[in-house]
């Protein structure tokens, strides 16, 4: 699993903004890949919530739009990491399955 | 230092830019006001912008950002422009009256500066989305 190390840095390249408690994202031992993917999607999904509170609190007139705009910019890309690293793994996973034995 | 915290230090800059354009209303708002609660005509108000720290203790090299926030509101002690008006309700004995220390022209640049600066920080959001979006492109 070394080659899956890039992973280690999904939390430092997308870090959970700070005030966003982190309910879904269990700590990762380092070592379990499967670990680290459900760390960087509860981050992702950290995003998504993080919008979404913003947006409630513009609605109820506490937020300015920019600052909807921007979690809502933040959560999109974090989504497009996400589905990058999805792709990576499906085609790796295709590339075994068509592995002679 | 995250890209993601470039966008906040830009957030920031849109939030005091916003708040400056309120301020400049305000002003043009209340530019013929001769009453106000503290008594006399109403005083000019300007923004004051200060350098808030963005990075964390733990990022060596997002240490030295910062972004900026409005940390006051002062007012401007120029003096008040003084109109020979002597039917006017708040006219002294001489029938002079006190009109806000507010110049239209001065605002008007002011909130122009401040769209502009605005319209910088939303600049360098969508750059740096760019440059996101364009990583995620690495070995596609």
């Amino acid at each position: 699993m070394s080659d899956f190390a890039i992973y280690n840095n999904i939390p430092r390249i997308m870090p959970a903004p700070a005030g966003v408690k982190m309910p879904s994202a269990e700590p990762a031992t380092g070592d379990s890949f499967g670990g680290l993917l459900k760390e960087a999607i509860g981050q992702v999904n950290n995003l998504e919530q993080g919008s979404q509170g913003e947006l409630q609190k513009f609605l109820n007139n506490e937020s300015d739009l920019h600052s909807v705009m921007i979690a809502l910019e933040k959560a999109d890309l974090s989504f497009q990491m996400m589905m990058q690293v999805r792709n990576k793994i499906v085609s790796a996973y295709q590339e075994i399955m068509r592995m002679q034995v | 230092m995250s890209l993601l915290t470039a966008i906040d230090v830009n957030a920031s800059g849109l939030k005091a830019q916003r708040q400056r354009v309120e301020v400049s209303s305000a002003n043009l708002a209340n530019s013929q006001t001769t009453r106000t609660e503290e008594g006399g005509p109403y005083r000019r108000k300007d923004v004051i912008f200060q350098a808030v720290s963005f990075g964390n203790a733990f990022d060596a090299a997002a240490r030295g950002l910062n972004g900026v926030e409005v940390i006051g509101v002062a007012d401007d002690p120029a003096e008040f422009d003084r109109r020979y008006e002597p039917g006017h309700p708040d006219a002294d004995a001489e029938g002079y009256v006190a009109y806000p220390n507010v110049s239209a022209i001065e605002e008007m640049a002011n909130l122009v500066e401040a769209s502009r600066s605005y319209e910088a920080n939303i600049s360098a959001v969508n750059i740096i989305k760019t440059m996101i979006t364009r990583t995620l492109e690495i070995g596609r």
